[in-house]
């Protein structure tokens, strides 16, 4: 091959541009250690729990990103696992007094089952909006079956006073401890980041993104499309359904449109694009950057939308790699 | 070592290739040439268990290639470098690599077989970190090469390997397959540029509308008249 190494040898494209400090991802990391892990404990009530939901949606975008951005399956029916954590875990503790703590495994493994059932008919598509109709219709499904069990979900009167996750000994998780909750949902979100990085260097993970790049390659040399697919759907729904359990002990009140919003579905799609689909830390910046700047431009009124809007059609035209990538070059 | 038995493949309703047989002897280098549409890759893409016979039989030794499941072939020891490349693009070279032992049995030989593409080819090695899309076409080839040989092949089936590089670059992929075939891998070998093609094997068939319309020694078919006027434009 000595020829080929000489006739490119001129071409050395690659060379890596400059690097400037805060574009080093020991700064990134550290950074964002300080900022999840100290700065909540100066922070009024309020904050808190905008920071509550950030994480909450973080956890969501990851575990989606976990289907479209390694696997390249644009299933947009995530929130229907959301919805359907929260309102297992919720009812389980209503109806039977379950633990909250219990109702966080089963919701998410009530969720992981229905990621199954509904990846079974994902399976024979190939093409991408069949997929999107397909998923979006079963959310949509999931919604109307939980609007219309008045007898057990109240339908759109929703249910209240959900229990808070139950005290630790003299840790609580009640409304007036804020803080506990953030911790609880922080630390959630560091394992989701764990099982994600494990899940991706690892064997599945290199299956996954083959599958993405090309089906009938990946297939050719050993990949079963089948199982991974089936996999993956499972993974991403229980995280999602592990989320929605959160949720619904931590906010305590659940109506279908708040969790089964199609909403839900835009606001993890455009987490996830603005951060960086396909990466760890993207859907984590992102969900600080929608959650947070939807909130803090409330004063705007419905204007904030538009800004909502305009940033959206700015990092796709900029950016289509995502804020992460573009920032802090060598971040997962 | 390989032979191939009187197989009919179709695309749906349209039949491909009629009939065919051909026969792949152990540590020869064998071509199939003919022009577009001759049915060249569809033959390739049989073997490795892409696309099913509907008739015949494909053996390799005294085994059934066509009965079993396409996702195991590459573990009897056929591996396949597709037309086009088919790399994993957004994937690290490493990566695509790997992929090429992803099947259960390679797996766990996977680290020695990435030293040996590595020896292979060190320029994979400076940029295995890489996005496999942003090679140069040369090197792109040589990833999809080491992708397939990270299964240990006896048998490696290559689709135009020559398409769309530079002149040069082709002349060291077809010294590569040559260097690959005197440690003992078995080539099969699909080119439209009949001439490269013809230098290097040992045997060769010429393909037409998806039967064999000319088979012989390598040496021969240089000399034939049809295979001239045909094939290499002269």
């Amino acid at each position: 091959m000595e020829t080929v190494a000489k006739t490119n040898k001129g071409k050395r494209s690659f060379v890596a541009r400059k690097e400037y400090w805060y574009q080093s991802t020991k700064v990134l990391y550290s950074a964002s250690a300080i900022i999840l892990i100290i700065l909540p404990m100066f922070v009024g009530n309020y904050t808190l729990h905008i920071l509550t939901l950030t994480l909450i949606f973080a956890v969501l975008a990851l575990s989606w990103n976990l289907v479209a951005g390694y696997s390249g399956i644009f299933s947009f029916g995530h929130h229907a696992f959301f919805g359907i954590g929260a309102y297992v875990s919720a009812l389980l503790s209503i109806k039977y007094g379950l633990s909250p703590w219990f109702g966080l495994i089963i919701g998410g493994g009530i969720a992981a089952i229905s990621g199954i059932v509904i990846s079974l008919p994902v399976l024979g598509l190939r093409a991408a909006p069949y997929i999107a109709i397909l998923t979006l219709g079963f959310a949509e499904i999931v919604k109307l079956i939980v609007s219309n069990l008045v007898g057990l979900t109240r339908g759109e009167l929703g249910l209240s006073g959900i229990e808070p996750f139950t005290s630790i000994g003299s840790i609580s998780f009640n409304l007036a401890h804020r803080l506990n909750s953030y911790y609880l949902i922080l630390a959630v979100m560091c394992l989701v980041v764990f099982v994600i990085l494990k899940v991706i260097s690892g064997p599945r993970g290199l299956a996954l993104k083959s599958i993405r790049e090309s089906q009938d390659a990946a297939e050719s040399l050993g990949v079963n499309l089948r199982k991974s697919k089936l996999y993956v759907f499972m993974l991403s729904a229980f995280i999602a359904g592990v989320a929605g359990s959160f949720y619904a002990h931590y906010v305590q009140v659940l109506t279908p449109s708040s969790v089964l919003g199609v909403d839900i579905m835009m606001q993890i799609l455009v987490i996830t694009v603005i951060g960086g689909l396909g990466t760890i830390y993207g859907p984590i910046i992102g969900s600080f950057i929608v959650v947070m700047g939807l909130e803090y431009l409330r004063f705007l009124g419905d204007d904030r939308l538009m800004i909502y809007g305009v940033v959206l059609v700015l990092v796709i035209i900029f950016m289509p790699e995502g804020i992460i990538k573009k920032v802090f070059r060598k971040a997962k | 070592m390989l032979s191939v038995f009187e197989i009919d493949v179709f695309y749906g309703e349209v039949q491909v290739i009629h009939g065919l047989s051909i026969e792949i002897k152990k540590g020869t280098t064998t071509a199939l040439l003919g022009s577009n549409g001759a049915g060249k890759s569809t033959v390739l893409r049989t073997l490795s268990g892409i696309l099913r016979p509907e008739k015949g039989q494909v053996l390799l030794g005294n085994n059934r290639l066509d009965k079993i499941e396409p996702s195991t072939i590459v573990t009897k020891g056929i591996a396949h470098v597709p037309e086009g490349r088919r790399l994993f693009s957004q994937m690290s070279v490493e990566e695509n690599l790997i992929m090429g032992a992803f099947e259960k049995k390679l797996w766990a030989n996977r680290k020695d077989n990435l030293q040996y593409i590595y020896d292979l080819f060190p320029r994979l090695k400076e940029r295995r970190m890489q996005e496999a899309g942003t090679l140069s076409g040369g090197e792109q080839q040589m990833v999809a090469i080491g992708r397939a040989l990270m299964s240990k092949p006896k048998m490696l089936m290559l689709d135009e390997p020559s398409l769309g590089l530079a002149p040069k670059i082709v002349e060291s992929i077809f010294e590569l397959i040559q260097d690959l075939n005197k440690e003992g891998i078995t080539i099969l070998l699909v080119e439209q540029n009949a001439q490269i093609a013809l230098e290097i094997s040992d045997y060769s068939y010429v393909l037409e509308n998806g039967r064999i319309a000319l088979e012989g020694k390598a040496e021969n078919l240089m000399d034939n008249i049809y295979v001239k006027q045909a094939y290499l434009g002269l």
